[in-house]
C-alpha cells in the first residue's frame, strides 16, 4: 500500500470496501478449514470456532467496524455454503452476540485476548441457544446451557491462545488501515 | 509471548464456570426413562409400561405365550413359544422407536415416548439435522 502514509490514511469508501472484502475472505478461509477438519466432540453443535480468530485480531489491530462487517459476511457465506439456511441463522445470532460481547470487553481494557475470546466463545453458544429455543426446539433445550458454556469456554481459550500468539507475531504495521 | 492472563480474566472464567454449575443444577436434563414400553398383541394394545420400572409381563393368547422382561431400562423378550425365536434373539432394546417383533405370535414390543410433548419422535428434527 504505497500511497497510504501513516496519519493520513486514505479512508475512501472503495478502500474500505476492498479491505472489508479481503478480511471477510480471510475469515471465510478459516470457516472452510474448520469444515474440512472434522472435529467431533460427541455433542452436537460444538466446534472450535477457528474463524473467530479473524474478527478477534482485527478488533485488536484495526477499526472494530471492519471486524464486524467481515465477520457478518463470513457467517452469511459460510452458512449458505456449508451448513444451510437454518444453521446460518443460528450462526448469525451466535456471532453477533459474541462479537458485541467481545467488543465491549475489549473496550474495558481489563481483559487479555484470551479472556475476550473466551467470553466470545461462551456468548456465541448462548446466542445460538437463544435462537434454538425461540425458533425451533422450545424451552426444554435450556438444559443444554451448562454444556454449551463449558464448551464455549474451552473453544474460546484455545482460539484466544492462538490469537495471542498471532498478535504477538504478526507485525502491527501490516494492519495499517 | 503475551499469554499472561489478567485478574479480570480469572474473574470471567470463574463467572462462567459458576454460571455453568448453577444452570446445570437449575435446569437438569429431562429425566431419562420418559420412554414407555408398548406391547401389542394380535393388533390390539396389550399394555403400556414405564421403561424405568422392572417388570415381567406374560402375554398369553390362543396358545401363544411370550414373556417380556423390562429390567434396568432395557426390554427383552425372555421367552416365546414360537418356532423361529427371532424375537428372543433380537436382544435388548432401550431407545425410542426400537421394536421387538414376534411374528408367529403376533406380538410387537415397542418403545414410545410418554406423550408429554406429543407422540412425535423429537430426537430427530425435521429442519436441523
Amino acid at each position: 500500500m504505497p500511497s497510504s502514509n501513516k496519519g493520513n490514511p486514505m479512508h475512501t469508501s472503495a478502500r474500505r470496501v476492498a479491505l472489508t472484502g479481503l478480511l471477510a475472505a480471510l475469515a471465510f478461509i478459516f470457516s472452510y478449514v474448520e469444515v474440512l477438519v472434522p472435529f467431533n466432540a460427541g455433542v452436537p453443535g460444538i466446534k472450535l470456532g477457528l474463524a473467530n480468530l479473524v474478527p478477534l485480531i482485527i478488533l485488536y489491530r484495526m477499526d472494530a467496524r471492519y471486524a464486524f462487517a467481515a465477520n457478518l459476511i463470513r457467517v452469511l457465506l459460510a452458512g449458505l455454503l456449508f451448513s444451510g439456511m437454518f444453521a446460518a441463522l443460528y450462526s448469525l445470532a451466535g456471532s453477533v452476540t459474541s462479537f458485541l460481547v467481545m467488543y465491549l470487553l475489549k473496550k474495558t481494557d481489563l481483559f487479555s485476548v484470551i479472556g475476550v475470546s473466551t467470553a466470545g466463545g461462551v456468548f456465541h453458544n448462548i446466542g445460538q441457544l437463544c435462537v434454538a429455543i425461540y425458533a425451533v426446539s422450545g424451552p426444554q433445550l435450556i438444559h443444554y446451557l451448562p454444556v454449551l458454556i463449558i464448551s464455549g469456554m474451552i473453544a474460546g481459550i484455545i482460539v484466544g491462545i492462538g490469537a495471542a500468539v498471532l498478535l504477538d507475531r504478526i507485525p502491527a504495521k501490516l494492519f495499517r488501515e | 509471548m503475551n499469554l499472561s492472563l489478567r485478574k479480570a480474566d480469572f474473574l470471567l472464567f470463574f463467572i462462567f464456570i459458576a454460571a455453568a454449575l448453577v444452570s446445570a443444577f437449575t435446569f437438569p436434563r429431562p429425566a431419562a426413562g420418559k420412554e414407555m414400553v408398548r406391547i401389542i398383541s394380535n393388533g390390539e394394545e396389550f399394555g403400556i409400561y414405564p421403561l424405568d420400572q422392572d417388570k415381567k409381563i406374560d402375554i398369553t393368547r390362543d396358545g401363544h405365550h411370550n414373556i417380556v422382561i423390562i429390567q434396568d431400562g432395557v426390554v427383552h423378550m425372555d421367552y416365546s413359544n414360537c418356532k423361529n425365536q427371532i424375537c428372543v434373539h433380537t436382544g435388548e432394546i432401550s431407545e425410542k422407536s426400537e421394536t421387538i417383533v414376534c411374528l408367529p405370535n403376533y406380538v410387537i414390543v415397542e418403545i414410545i415416548g410418554n406423550g408429554e410433548e406429543g407422540e412425535e419422535d423429537e430426537s430427530v428434527d425435521a429442519i436441523v439435522k
